[in-house]
Parts: C-alpha cells; structure tokens; sequence
C-alpha cells in the first residue's frame, strides 16, 4: 500500500490525486532510473495534461511507464501489459529484415539498433563493455586491420561531429515514430544489438543517416553511447597506434590480456621458438604470443631506415642521442646507419617493441654501446609515461573546472600502483656512474639536484685506484674492477619537466637503479619487521646488465628481487585508484613487464631466471652465439689436456657423481704418481664442492692448503708461499676467489679441474699459470733442484658433466662440445 | 556505480553482498564488500575496477572516501540504507551524514528496517526527495508462526535456567543473546564446559573469527550461537528454531529485531526471554510495545536447581580461563591490548549499544575517528 510520504522534501510533493491511483504507484515503484533522467525532454503526449511538476517527476522516476503509454498508443495492441504473441515477433523480425535490406551495408553492423534503451539494457551495455565479447571482437578486429596505419585521431572525432550534426537534421525531417515497430524486439537481441552498436563506434553513423528517423531520446542515447565509444575508440587508437608504449602499456591491454596470458602460462615451457642465424647477433631463438606454434614466418623485407622518429622516441631525447652516441658511431665507420651501430640498431627494434630479451654476447667492446642503448630506451619510457600521466592529467582538471561536463568525467587508466617503472640492476658503482652520465646526457634537462653527492659517493674509490700493483691483472679484471665497486646500493631517480633528482625516495623516483644486494636489504626476509618491496609494484621495464657478474655475487638476492616484482602493494602509498591501468589492478602487471638481461656468456641460472620470470605477453628473444674454438686456443703451455666425462643420470646426481668420480678416480691416480703429488691445483667451480673437499681432504689427513673467496688475505698468502714451496702437495681453489683476485699462483705444475669454470678465460688463465717461471730469480736459485722449470712435467685433468654442456662450449668450442657431451662409448677426451 | 547499500554491522553486508552475487550473477553484477576489519588495499583496488553495487558498513566507506584516493560516489543512483533506523542513530549520524555530502543530490534512497523510526530529526538526515512511505502494519510487530515466552526467576539462578533450558532443547539450534562481549565469552565458555557445541560471537573478535562463527553456525557444525546485538538485525539464517533473550534488550525495537532471527519466511519459531527480578520494568514496557502479554515457559524448578552445583563449579572454570585470555591479551603487547578495545572501527557494531547510554557512546565514536585522523 503507497502511502504518501508526511514529511515531503523542501520541493514538496505534487498531489498525486490528480492522476491515475495506478500511475502514481508505477511511477514511484519503478523507480529504475536510466542515466538519461538529466535529458530535459518533452514528456509523451498521454501526459500532457498533467502538470509539469509532475512531468518532472515522471522523468527523475525514470521513462518506464511513459514508454509503456507511448506503445499502447503506438502499436494500439489494447492491453496494459504487453502480451508478447509469436505472430508479432515474427512480424516484427521480418519488419526488422526489411529495413536491413533497405540498408544497403550488409555488414553485421546493420545491426545496430535505435530502440530505446531502458535502464537494464544500459547496465547490460556496461557490462558488455568488459565482458569477454568485447575481447573478442576487439581482438578481430586488431587481427584484421593487422599493422595498417590509422588514420589520426582528430580525424575520427571529426567524423563523428560531423554525422551526429546530420543526425539532428534528419530528425527535424523525420518523425520519432519510424523505429516504433521495434521497440518490443526481443530482449536479447537487443542487448546484443546494443553491445556491438556500442563497439561499432562511428559506422553506425552511416546507418542513422540511411534509416532516417531517429527518436530523439533515442538520439541523446546514441550520443551518450557514442561519447562512450569516443573513448574507446581513443583506446583502440592506443592499441594500434604505431607508438609501442601505447600499444603495450594502455589500459585497453587488458582486454587482450587474457588470451596472450593463457598463453604465455599455460603452454609455458612448450613455448615453440622461431630460431634463426642473424649477422649482427648471432643465434637468435624467439618466442612469440602471436605465433604460438613457432611457425617460421617469412621476415617481411623491412630496413626502411630506422631512425628515432620512426622509433617514436621523444623528441627531448633524440636531439641528445647523437652527442652520447658519436663516439662509438665513429669507432665502427661499417655502420650503415647514422644513428646506431649495427649492433644497437639490431637491438633497438625488439626492444622498443617492448619484448623480452636475453642477450648473452655481450663483451667489453660493445659494454658500451648496449649501456647506451637501454639508457635510451628507459629514458624515453619514463618521458612516454610521465608525458601521458600530465597530459591526462591536464585533461581531468579541465573536466573538473568546467561544471558542463562534470557529468561524465573522462576515465584515464595511466598509471601503476607506485611510480618507479624503470628498475635497472648493476653489480657495481663503477657501472652506475656510467648509467647516470647517460641519463644526464640524454635527458636534455637544465637542472641536477645531488649530483655531486652522486659523484662523491659512486665516483671512484681513492684508495683503490692507487693500487698500481694490479695493473698486471688481464684487460677484463680492470674493466669490471675499476673504481667503486662497492655492491651495495640503491640509487631513485626522479625526472621532472626540469630537473632530475638523484637520490628520490623510491616512491617519488621513475628509475630506480640497485644492486641484487642493495634491494635485498630493503626488501627484507620473510618474517622481518621492516620490509618494503611495494615501490617494485608496478615496475615496467627490468634491466639487468653484467648479470655474469651478479652470479660471482649472490645469485639469490637477483632472484629474490624479481619474486617481489609486480606483487600488488601492502599499502596504497598515495595512489591514485581511479588511475591505476586494469591489468595493474588485476595482478597482471607482471605479464606487460619487459625484461631485458645482458650477459657475458649464458648459465643455467640465467636460463632459468629469463625462463621463470619473463612472462612477457610481447614475446622474448634470446640471442646466445656459437663458439667456433673456444678459449682453449688461448692456452700457450704444451701440455695434454684430458677431458673424463663423468656419467651421470639426472642434475640432481650429478654433484654426488662428480664427487665420487673424483675421490674414487682423479685423485688416487694424483696420489699415486710421484710426479702429480705435488704442486697439484685443484680448481673448484662452486664453494659448496669446495666445502665437501676440504672437509673429505681434512678427514683423511692430506697435506693440502685452500683458498677460497672468504679466506682472510694473510691465510691466503701463507697458503700460497706454503703451496710454491712445495710445503703443501696440494692447493683447493675456487672460480670466484680467482674472479675476484686473479692471483697468478706460482708454483703450480698439475692442474686438475674439478668442474669446468664459467668464465671462458679462466681455463686458458689457469692453463698458463703452468708455464710461470717457478717463482722470481732469487727463489729459483734457491729451490732450483726442486723446481726447475726445464725438468718439470706438467698435467691438466678436467671433469665434465654433459650438464656442463654450455661452458663446455665455451671453452672448447660448439661442435666439439656437442660431440663430447654426447659421444656414445667415450668418455676421455685429450687435446694437445 | 549503481547503488552503494550501508548496513550497521559487518554479517549483514557480507549477507547482503552474498545476496547480490547470487541474484546478480546471470547479468554479470559486480558487487564488492567495504566492511571495518578487512585489508584496506584489497578493499580499495576493489572499489577502483568500478564495482556496479557497494555493500558496506559506514565506518569503513567513509575512511575510503577519505584515504582512498581516486575513490568517489559522485556517479551513484542509488543508496540504501538496510535497517535504516539504526543507521540514522546517533552513533552512526555523524558518520552518515558526512557521506551523504558526497553522494549526489539526484538519487534514490531506499530505507529498510522492520521497526523504522517515525522521528523527523532522524529521517532528515537521510535528505530524502519526496518520500513515500510503506508499511506493512503500523506498529512493531511479530510474526504469528513465532512463540513467545518468558521466564521469570532470581538472577542468581540465570546460568542455571541457561543450561537446563538448552538441555530441554537439545538439538534445537539456538541463538543466545547477551548484553556484553564479555558475557557473550563467558557463557561460551562456560557451555562448553559443560559439553555444549556453543560459539561465540560479538564485536571483540577479529572478522574472521566472526565470520568464522556465524559460517559454523549457518552450516550447523554448532547449533548455539552465543551472540550480542551483532546478530540482531537482519542476519538470515534459516534454519534458527529458538532465540534466547539471556538479558533483556534494550529496547523493545531490538527485541523485535532479535526474535526476528527465528520463524523465518514462514517457519515456525520459539523465543524466550528470561526475566529477572531487576528486568521486571524493562520486560513491561517490551511488552506494551508488542501490546501483547507473553506467557510464561513451564518449567520444572527443581530440575534446574538440580544442576545448579555442576553450573557453578563451569561458572568457576569458565572465569577463571576468562581471566587467562585476558592476561594473555595484555601480555601480548600493547598492540593487542589496543586492540581489545580500539579493533572495532567506527562502524561500530550493535552490540556496542548495550555499553551505555547514547552520549557515551557518540563520544566513544568521535574518540575512535579522532584516533584514526591523526593516524
């Protein structure tokens, strides 16, 4: 029972006697507004006699029953409740039908339909605007229109003023009853109808103007929707625009997300690769979300010149990019461009298309050149997004400032959760000041704030720097080793218009550049009180460069720090919601991040870090090398090389296998000989193989010394003079305290490789240290009958695995490598 | 946005959200859940992917609105607010009527409750546009398939009447209604005791434990649900056979909102109130409000003063684990000891009511949002 409300608002209530008991009811109970209520339209004749008070009322309680009146009076069908027969549906289709034919397009989108849309078609529309139909057909549509160039977005909101002006002539001309018949059309379709007119945009346009008549509120409707389709069609633009950030980075991502992460998961591991020989990179393997079955495409014959135009690189940016990279440019005149190096210029497309890579070729030469490279590239990411962010952000204030269009604030999804997007990883100090000289180069910025604190604290370390004595150490070690080379920082870097600040709170920074262990510490372990790893929340492009150095450092922190990448925040930290990107909100952010690792030479480590880590929904390129000889042409001394190939099952035994090969086999046979029980090095590839000799050679009372990374240096000099003197027969050794020293240990005659070193150079250096002259002039005279170089004999044993296949590789070269791992029957190889 | 629906306490929008999913679910609604004690975080990515319904409790909206940035109602339609009359109380007033700034002008308000106030000063706060009431039948009102009892005994002896009356109902599930958190704890405490699958429920434990209990309770793996105000309004579950009132309510109002819990959709239903000689005013004035004189339970009085040593010694047991549970609060840091009083957020919970008189209370509410600002 309706009663009328005692206490009425401050507009007080119209007297509803003066209508239908029945009207009044309807009228309050449905109260199912449309979002067209704002519309200030004429009410249906029926209503005319009443008052406009109540006429109002009647359109902020929405326009169901007036609809209701109008179709009584319209269709004349006679009752109240409209009685849906099969004969007036099928009329009705057929009326339908012959509209569609008189509409020459015979396309689909002829079914776009002008029928009133009540409030749940307009809920149904909205939903439809996520749903997965959507998906679909955005997702057809991307497939068709393929890479073709669009036409530009000003041009497009031209059109549709153009036809929406026309649209309210031909109403003046035609009456509002013409799309009557359609009004009681089945309810699905006409969702559906409404959903596909919503995505078709603008082509509907050209259907308005052939039917004709078009309701007025129907009009409004279409006005809204396409409002609505405006910006969806700003969206599309993203995804098709030729800029790659946009079509990687917008929001509209998320809708063609889901496929590509189905993808990319599920199919994970049987990811089929397109491998192919490139001149420049060498082996490049590719793995595609387009091309999921590793159908080898015919590479379409591109080279149109790359420049930084096409590239779409700020124009900020690029007027600097030939100033930072002159140099190099002349250094290798065979370059065909003018911009890049062969090199980068091979490189600058995937990247700037945002795809995954792995590139394991890097040397000392083109250190360089590949540093510039990605510094480009994350300076004009950060540019690319910060411009957006303001732009839109511009954009919502006008909104906000100017009441008219309060009603329907645009939505811009530009952002993550926090703002550092760019995460570059370096081992060393030494290579960040580098990183930042570019960024100041390339920047074109006017102001610097703490850049002499940045200079004071990463420049080079006095005091190391004037250690001449390691200037005998080989080219490489003084490379990675210059200046500072403390491991242990974390360096925000925060770009405005104007200035870059170094030293930016993390969540006010762009860029962030660390080392594994600096983010460890603040990232904390599990269980501690004070952790932070949300500023890693919506990082967008990862760039680990010298990632063989981080495996000499601690390989954990490096994986710790990607286990902690794109997770969604524990605390909001001044976001803003409503601008966060979808896939942001959806935990996807991890499936658009773009992963670039550059490495020396390729691990199974880093194999599995790209591996595990890189889901990147643009595809990945792994650019590995063949090795025609291998650094065993390096060695100078004569002495035969014996390579046993210990057999072993699994990875998991392989450790156990070695080890029992080695007490069971090589060491006896060491021990035996009267020759090899002395002055016999053992080199020891990981710490822990290291631990479990010196603990079975303490145990069995072997006169033996050791050094390893954590030997103090006193130790270590004892164990060295101790090791030349002949004091000690034997000298455990490893990878990573040769990494860090390369010492030459005199006094060595017999090498014995427990595992195969990683770095390619170690095996010709360690080779070499047999050829040493015994120890200085003095020395010899003294021990001249013990260690005369001239009586001595020399012996290099290695163990391998076929696990070690990649190392191996790289120090005896591909082809030979491959045989040996997989040579039936053989399992000693001997090189002179 | 379509509609924002505010309830008093944090079971009925999770009751209500639950309900929107299952209605919904065929034309793809999006619902999402703001209730105190949840992760704000998820809470607020949750309100950013445009939810069409928002089911929440006052407290918690109004923290969003003001912690989460990129959050507003200016798109809103609608706005219900479930057992309105609680809502528009002085406790929750505040809280409401600084929301209601934010929510468009334009909109449609639905307000529901089962004994709505008639109070103009209430009813303002809700600025309605030309109001129309419905009511079912003008005054508060009780289903006819629901029972009604009373009993009348000395305080002293209440434990013991608890116990033999549960006894008599084995196998009944029962909701047991008391005034404080604490009694709601010990009672629990003490049922279990004496082997009876009770489980507690009221504003002193964390959400999930909440939520916990009323799940075990609709699913029947416990069939007494010791509860406070809390459970009063608008819970639904369908299966109560009996609600006992082991302190009066306050109000006759929460007394119709309490044995509402049971004859549910036209089941049948019992509810007992106990009456002690201190309630006898109280138990009148229930009983003008509902203009009906209740009858009294028959019971057999020695049989309950049969039990009456071994509810003492469960008295004695159930006080002094009590007392460990608090020591053990407290020792855990200042942190748990702040939250033994200050968890509940503003949107204070029912059973709150019971704690004292209005002021206090709206006071109690200003200190909380006061602690919250500064934070």
């Amino acid at each position: 029972m309706a009663k009328g409300g005692k206490k009425s608002g401050e507009r007080g209530r119209p007297a509803s006697s003066g209508r239908s008991g029945k009207g009044s009811k309807q009228a309050r109970v449905s109260g199912r507004g449309t979002t067209s209520t704002t519309s200030d339209k004429k009410a249906p004749k029926k209503f005319g006699q009443l008052s406009r008070k109540e006429r109002d009322m009647m359109e902020e309680y929405g326009e169901l029953v007036p609809q209701d009146f109008e179709e009584d009076e319209s269709d004349r069908i006679g009752s109240f409740r409209k009685i849906v027969k099969e004969s007036d549906l099928d009329h009705q289709l057929q009326v339908k039908r012959e509209r569609e034919v008189e509409s020459d397009d015979d396309d689909e989108e002829d079914e776009y339909k002008l029928d009133r849309p009540s409030a749940f078609n307009k809920l149904i529309g909205m939903l439809k605007k996520d749903s997965k139909r959507q998906d679909e057909w955005k997702k057809r549509k991307l497939e068709e229109e393929g890479l073709e160039d669009l036409e530009d977005d000003d041009d497009n909101e031209e059109v549709i003023e153009l036809t929406e002006a026309e649209k309210k002539a031909l109403v003046k001309k035609y009456g509002k009853d013409y799309l009557k018949a359609l009004d009681g059309a089945d309810m699905d379709e006409a969702e559906e109808d409404d959903s596909e007119g919503e995505d078709q945009g603008h082509d509907s346009a050209d259907i308005d103007e052939e039917e004709g008549g078009v309701d007025k509120d129907d009009l409004e409707a279409i006005a809204e929707e396409q409002e609505g389709s405006d910006d969806s069609d700003e969206e599309e633009h993203y995804i098709k625009s030729k800029d790659t950030f946009d079509r990687h980075f917008s929001d509209s991502m998320t809708a063609l997300l889901a496929p590509k992460v189905a993808i990319v998961e599920l199919a994970g591991n049987k990811w089929k690769s397109v491998s192919y020989e490139d001149p420049v990179l060498k082996r490049v393997e590719k793995f595609d979300t387009d091309n999921p079955e590793g159908v080898r495409k015919e590479e379409k014959p591109k080279k149109n010149r790359l420049d930084l135009e096409s590239l779409m690189v700020k124009q900020r940016v690029q007027s600097n990019w030939l100033e930072v990279n002159g140099s190099l440019l002349e250094s290798s005149p065979s370059s065909t461009s003018k911009i890049f190096t062969p090199l980068q210029e091979a490189l600058i497309e995937p990247i700037n298309q945002y795809k995954d890579l792995l590139f394991t070729n890097r040397t000392m030469q083109n250190a360089k050149e590949i540093r510039n490279l990605y510094v480009l590239h994350a300076i004009n990411h950060v540019y690319k997004t910060r411009d957006r962010i303001l732009k839109n952000s511009g954009k919502l204030q006008r909104h906000q400032q100017n009441p008219d269009s309060s009603a329907d604030i645009p939505e811009f999804r530009d952002q993550g959760f926090t703002r550092p997007k760019v995460l570059v990883i370096l081992p060393f100090k030494n290579t960040v000041v580098d990183v930042v000289e570019s960024l100041i180069a390339l920047g074109g910025l006017t102001q610097y704030e703490n850049k002499k604190r940045f200079f004071d604290e990463f420049g080079p370390d006095e005091e190391v720097e004037n250690e001449s004595r390691k200037q005998d150490r080989p080219a490489d070690f003084l490379e990675t080793f210059k200046g500072n080379i403390d491991d242990h920082f974390r360096l925000g870097v925060k770009f405005t218009r104007k200035t870059l600040k170094l030293y930016a709170d993390f969540y006010s920074a762009d860029l962030i550049l660390a080392s594994p262990l600096g983010l460890k510490t603040v990232i904390g372990a599990e269980g501690d009180r004070k952790r932070d790893f949300d500023f890693l929340a919506s990082i967008e492009v990862v760039i680990v460069d010298q990632t063989d150095d981080m495996l000499m450092q601690n390989w954990d922190h490096l994986e710790t720090v990607f286990e902690y990448m794109n997770l969604i925040p524990k605390n909001a930290h001044g976001c803003d919601f409503s601008r966060v990107r979808n896939w942001s909100l959806d935990g996807r952010s991890k499936y658009v991040r773009q992963t670039l690792v550059f490495s020396n030479y390729l691990t199974p480590e880093i194999n599995a870090l790209f591996k595990k880590f890189s889901k990147n929904v643009a595809g990945k390129l792994k650019i590995t090398q063949g090795y025609d000889h291998g650094s065993i042409v390096d060695v100078v001394p004569l002495v035969q090389q014996s390579f046993n190939r210990i057999k072993t099952r699994t990875l998991a035994q392989a450790d156990d296998s070695r080890f029992q090969y080695f007490i069971t086999q090589t060491l006896p046979q060491l021990r035996r000989s009267a020759l090899t029980q002395t002055h016999t090095m053992i080199f020891i590839p990981s710490y822990f193989d290291f631990v479990r000799l010196r603990n079975y050679f303490t145990e069995n009372k072997y006169s033996f010394a050791a050094i390893c990374e954590y030997t103090s240096n006193a130790n270590v000099s004892r164990a060295r003079s101790s090791f030349f003197h002949g004091e000690v027969s034997f000298l455990l050794y490893t990878e990573r305290f040769h990494y860090f020293r390369r010492y030459n240990v005199r006094g060595t005659f017999h090498l014995t490789f427990y595992g195969l070193p990683d770095h390619p150079q170690f095996y010709p250096e360690m080779l070499n240290l047999l050829a040493l002259p015994a120890g200085s002039e003095k020395s010899r005279s003294k021990h001249v009958g013990a260690t005369g170089l001239e009586d001595r004999a020399m012996s290099c044993t290695t163990m391998f695995t076929k696990y070690d296949l990649l190392k191996l590789q790289r120090i005896v070269g591909t082809d030979r490598a491959n045989s040996m791992c997989k040579q039936e029957g053989r399992d000693l190889f001997v090189f002179t | 946005m379509f509609a924002c629906v505010m309830a008093p306490t944090r079971e009925l929008a999770v009751q209500i959200a639950e309900t929107f999913e299952s209605l919904g679910s065929t034309i793809g609604v999006r619902c999402c859940v703001i209730v105190g004690g949840m992760d704000m975080m998820a809470q607020a990515i949750a309100l950013s992917k445009k939810p069409h319904v928002i089911v929440c409790t006052p407290g918690r909206l109004q923290d969003h609105l003001e912690n989460t940035k990129g959050f507003s109602l200016r798109t809103l339609k609608y706005l219900v607010l479930d057992e309105a009359d609680r809502l528009l109380d002085l406790d929750f007033g505040p809280i409401i009527d600084q929301i209601l700034k934010v929510i468009p002008k334009e909109r449609n308000t639905f307000l529901f409750s089962a004994t709505m106030t008639t109070k103009v000063a209430k009813l303002q706060r809700a600025s309605l546009n030309n109001p129309v009431k419905v009511e079912v039948a003008t005054k508060y009102s009780t289903v006819s398939t629901l029972l009604q009892h009373y009993m009348f005994f000395p305080l002293k002896h209440k434990d013991s009447y608890l116990v033999y009356l549960l006894n008599e109902l084995a196998g009944n599930s029962t909701i047991v209604f008391s005034r404080t958190c604490n009694d709601t704890q010990r009672i629990t405490l003490l049922l279990r005791n004496l082997g009876f699958p009770a489980i507690p429920l009221h504003g002193q434990l964390s959400q999930e434990k909440r939520l916990g209990a009323l799940n075990k309770f609709k699913a029947g793996n416990r069939n007494i649900l010791i509860a406070t105000d809390v459970a009063s309004r608008g819970l639904d579950i369908p299966s109560v056979d009996v609600v006992l009132n082991y302190d009066l309510p306050n109000n006759s109002k929460d007394y119709i909102h309490r044995v509402g819990r049971t004859a549910r959709a036209g089941r049948s239903g019992k509810s007992i109130t106990f009456v002690t000689q201190y309630d006898v005013e109280v138990y009148q004035r229930i009983e003008q409000a509902l203009c009906k004189k209740l009858e009294e339970f028959p019971v057999d009085k020695d049989a309950v003063m049969l039990l009456q040593e071994r509810v003492t010694e469960a008295q004695r047991f159930a006080i002094t684990e009590l007392k460990e549970q608090h020591a053990g609060r407290s020792k855990s840091g200042r942190g748990g000891h702040k939250r033994l009083f200050n968890h509940d957020d503003n949107d204070r919970d029912d059973d709150s009511v019971q704690a004292g008189g209005y002021k206090s209370k709206s006071a109690a509410a200003r200190g909380n949002k006061g602690k919250k600002m500064r934070k």
